[in-house]
């Protein structure tokens, strides 16, 4: 086996030598190695890993010849960095694949991306940087037998994890066909009509054995779907509408409730103005090649998260949302519009707003039509009727937030006494996510950028936990100037302040009257309980950052995040033991970080060193936890 | 199973040794432009490896999540853009590695600047992965014949010199 991977080695090298020499046809490729040196560091809760250097590396090569295409990656983890995923372990060829193509047809063997439609029934895609890659091992063929007609066939087992070198597969197999056909291209009265419309279908199928002596599992499930795309003038709107087959998993507690998703866009753009609405609704849609797997392992479907993409240290890696695939109802509206240049408002080279909210809830789960019956899941305790439905709901069928049943007369008495107001919609245990946010950017002259932003937003840790240290909804109001400065043609500077100030919650605890005996025990004579007011989880943060480059070639930045600690937290009160004054007003926490990078043509080499806070590491609605950690980060990528 | 794919990997490369010698284009190591069909914002589908354009190209990997990206983008449209056009007869191609979250961004974006760049749509990445792009911003500057003669991998305020005096010497080769 490893003579064989080492054979194949060589030839890859031998066949790469010879391209410099002769050649057509072309290789491309790239890599990237990140090596960590760790200490330990108690104030940020940050450890030191046994083997105190960890090094994540791979290398992507890709091969064209005329139709003719193969590519590689080698992968390796000795060990994986602080917080990638335990699915990446040791040296190997972690993905694979031939393939030829014309405009015909195009076949591939080995591992497969692919996306269908808006990806809400099938996307195999991987992303390096946060340690998520799905594909599909074995076949795929797409077949464009007329302009504007495109066949899709999917065959194969999902990477799963790559454990000492090797390519773990998921349990279940995967099968899928999509067909999407540009009507403007097919129908001869309506080419070159303002009017475009594409329509589209898939269908997919996962089949794994039924694992478990006490339940009947189904064993294909099917999953299919339509799809639309309409476009007039400056007018856009498309959506797609998906539903799952029985699929009982760990996700929804082995229940046999059908699955939806749908999401709908609609846009109109012009110069200068661009305005966007977004509306998805998704209920039991966690789609997995293995009904075992949880996290973000073998999804076969991908659900966008319904809000903005945040870039903003504070913003986007405190408290980020991620799609909930059990069930969420999302909207977002978006307005892009661009002040004329040589207005009053607009100064010399116009100025930028955009503003954008979001919202998502949880979907309405009536039990009034389900006749339960007791002990049919007696594993995940999940009551359901005859057929195995656990609530029936529909496509938006959102849950209601003003209505507070659920909460017994005395607590929303108690919640009035504590905060002064009754409660409202971002404290109903249905609320999942809101953000409101507004930015506006304005350069000044070719020398000074100035940009304001200001975000409010709210999640409900309960349902996307993203602290072990908050109390109820998390609420948030985060403010940030970026302003940019060109020196001269060479050199820039680049600044960011920004400030997230988090509510305040009501917190119960005891604290202990004691006396010390002679044998220095301690000695319990008393217990207060006391009751107050403060900051949620870490409580509030301060991030300054600087940013100085010299074009082409160097970068250095150097970033504190500041946690402002002169105030009580549920954070600090879960340290605090109950013997003595519940006081931790201390200086505030400093985490400094300091890099410098240097760049030439395609080539990257990066050094950090420094303290950095432990948060989510999200890239498109995918989410990593990283732990805190202290110490020296080298990271090179190369393109070739 | 996987020594059957890696079985297939080494016919694979065995074969294209074969091809290789067939070949009679000296290219020298030259990196080349991969080929895959993108979709502009139209629906309108393009081969990269073909554009049709007579001159040189300049291809941006970007999303409307990426700030250094869309500075480096708005700076070349709002200062060089029109003026290199003229001098040098370049396109610039937008990339977009937007995926289906944010995909939706990108007609309002680019209208809300204004750009006149080629925007392509490469939702799943397959275009990023083919040209080896580890992350984004990365840039290339592309001869007539298709060849990468200069990749950038970052954005600071005044790359952009760097690009111009790229495409200069590539243009009038001193």
């Amino acid at each position: 086996m490893k003579k064989l991977t080492l054979g194949v080695l060589a030839l890859l090298c031998f066949g790469t030598a010879n391209a410099q020499g002769i050649e057509s046809g072309t290789f491309t490729g790239n890599m990237e190695s990140i090596f960590q040196y760790l200490r330990p560091d108690s104030i940020i809760d940050a450890e030191q890993p046994a083997e105190k250097g960890l090094l994540n590396s791979y290398m992507n090569v890709f091969y064209r010849n005329g139709g003719f295409k193969a590519g590689m990656r080698l992968e390796s983890y000795l060990p994986r960095i602080l917080g990638y995923p335990n699915q990446f372990d040791g040296t190997g060829i972690g993905m694979r694949y031939v393939g030829y193509e014309n405009d015909f047809i195009d076949v591939s063997l080995g591992s497969i991306y692919e996306q269908f439609g808006s990806g809400m029934i099938l996307r195999t895609y991987e992303d390096r940087a946060l340690g998520y890659d799905n594909f599909i091992d074995g076949a795929r063929v797409i077949v464009k037998p007329y302009k504007g007609v495109t066949f899709k066939g999917v065959y194969g087992y999902q990477r799963l994890s790559f454990q000492s070198g090797k390519i773990v597969h998921a349990d279940g197999i995967v099968r899928g066909f999509d067909g999407q056909v540009h009507l403007n291209s097919v129908i001869k009265p309506l080419e070159g009509k303002q009017l475009d419309i594409t329509l589209g279908g898939s269908f997919v199928s996962k089949f794994q054995r039924d694992n478990r002596d006490d339940l009947i599992l189904p064993e294909n499930v099917g999953s299919y779907g339509g799809r639309f795309a309409l476009r007039y003038k400056r007018f856009t709107v498309d959506g797609e509408y998906i539903i799952k087959e029985q699929d009982p998993s760990t996700d929804n507690g082995y229940i046999y409730n059908y699955g939806h998703a749908a999401v709908f866009n609609f846009g109109y753009t012009q110069k200068g103005l661009g305005i966007m609405f977004t509306a998805k609704s998704v209920d039991n849609m966690s789609y997995r090649s293995d009904r075992t797997q949880v996290l973000q392992d073998v999804l076969i479907n991908y659900l966008p998260a319904v809000n903005k993409v945040h870039t903003y240290n504070l913003v986007s890696s405190l408290y980020p949302w991620a799609t909930q695939p059990v069930g969420e109802i999302a909207y977002q509206g978006e307005v892009l519009y661009k002040v004329k240049r040589g207005t009053k408002l607009g100064g010399k080279y116009g100025t930028s707003i955009n503003f954008n909210a979001s919202f998502a809830m949880r979907p309405n789960r009536s039990t009034d039509n389900i006749n339960v019956v007791s002990g049919l899941h007696p594993i995940e305790g999940v009551e359901t009727d005859i057929e195995g439905s656990a609530y029936s709901t529909g496509i938006f069928d959102h849950a209601d937030l003003n209505n507070f049943d659920y909460v017994s007369d005395e607590d929303q008495e108690a919640f009035r006494e504590h905060y002064g107001r009754d409660m409202n919609y971002t404290d109903h245990r249905d609320f999942f996510w809101q953000d409101i946010n507004v930015n506006i950017y304005r350069k000044f002259s070719k020398k000074f950028n100035l940009r304001l932003s200001y975000f409010n937003i709210m999640m409900n840790n309960d349902v996307n936990k993203v602290t072990d240290y908050a109390h109820g909804p998390l609420k948030t109001n985060i403010g940030v100037i970026e302003a940019g400065y060109k020196i001269n043609k060479k050199h820039s500077l680049r600044f960011e302040l920004q400030g997230l100030f988090i509510n305040k919650v009501y917190e119960e605890y005891d604290q202990y009257s004691f006396y010390t005996d002679a044998d220095n025990n301690i000695v319990v004579t008393d217990t207060t309980t006391i009751g107050e007011k403060m900051l949620n989880d870490k409580g509030n943060w301060l991030t300054f950052l600087v940013e100085y480059n010299v074009s082409p070639h160097w970068f250095f930045s150097v970033m504190n995040q500041y946690n402002l600690t002169n105030a009580k937290s549920v954070y600090q009160l879960s340290k605090y033991d109950g013997f003595g004054e519940f006081d931790f007003n201390r200086s505030g926490i400093n985490h400094v970080y300091v890099s410098v990078g240097y760049i030439r043509e395609s080539t990257r080499v990066t050094v950090g060193y420094g303290r950095q806070r432990a948060g989510l590491f999200c890239v498109g609605g995918v989410c990593r936890v990283v732990p805190a950690s202290n110490g020296l980060t080298l990271s090179i990528t190369q393109s070739f | 199973m996987k020594r059957i794919g890696l079985l297939l990997l080494g016919l694979a490369f065995t074969v294209t040794l074969h091809a290789q010698e067939e070949g009679h284009e000296k290219e020298g190591g030259v990196k080349k432009v991969a080929s895959v069909k993108l979709k502009d914002m139209d629906g309108n589908e393009f081969d990269t490896a073909d554009l049709g354009f007579d001159g040189p190209v300049i291809i941006s990997f970007w999303a409307t999540w990426c700030s250094p990206c869309k500075r480096e983008l708005n700076t070349i449209h709002d200062e060089k853009y029109i003026d290199w056009q003229d001098e040098y007869n370049v396109k610039l191609v937008a990339v977009s590695i937007d995926d289906e979250r944010s995909k939706g961004k990108v007609p309002m974006y680019v209208n809300g600047k204004a750009w006149d760049y080629l925007v392509l749509m490469d939702p799943n990445q397959d275009f990023k992965r083919a040209m080896g792009v580890n992350n984004v911003p990365h840039t290339f500057l592309i001869d007539a014949e298709g060849n990468v003669v200069y990749t950038h991998n970052n954005y600071a305020p005044g790359d952009e010199e760097e690009l111009e005096h790229q495409l200069e010497m590539l243009v009038n080769g001193n």
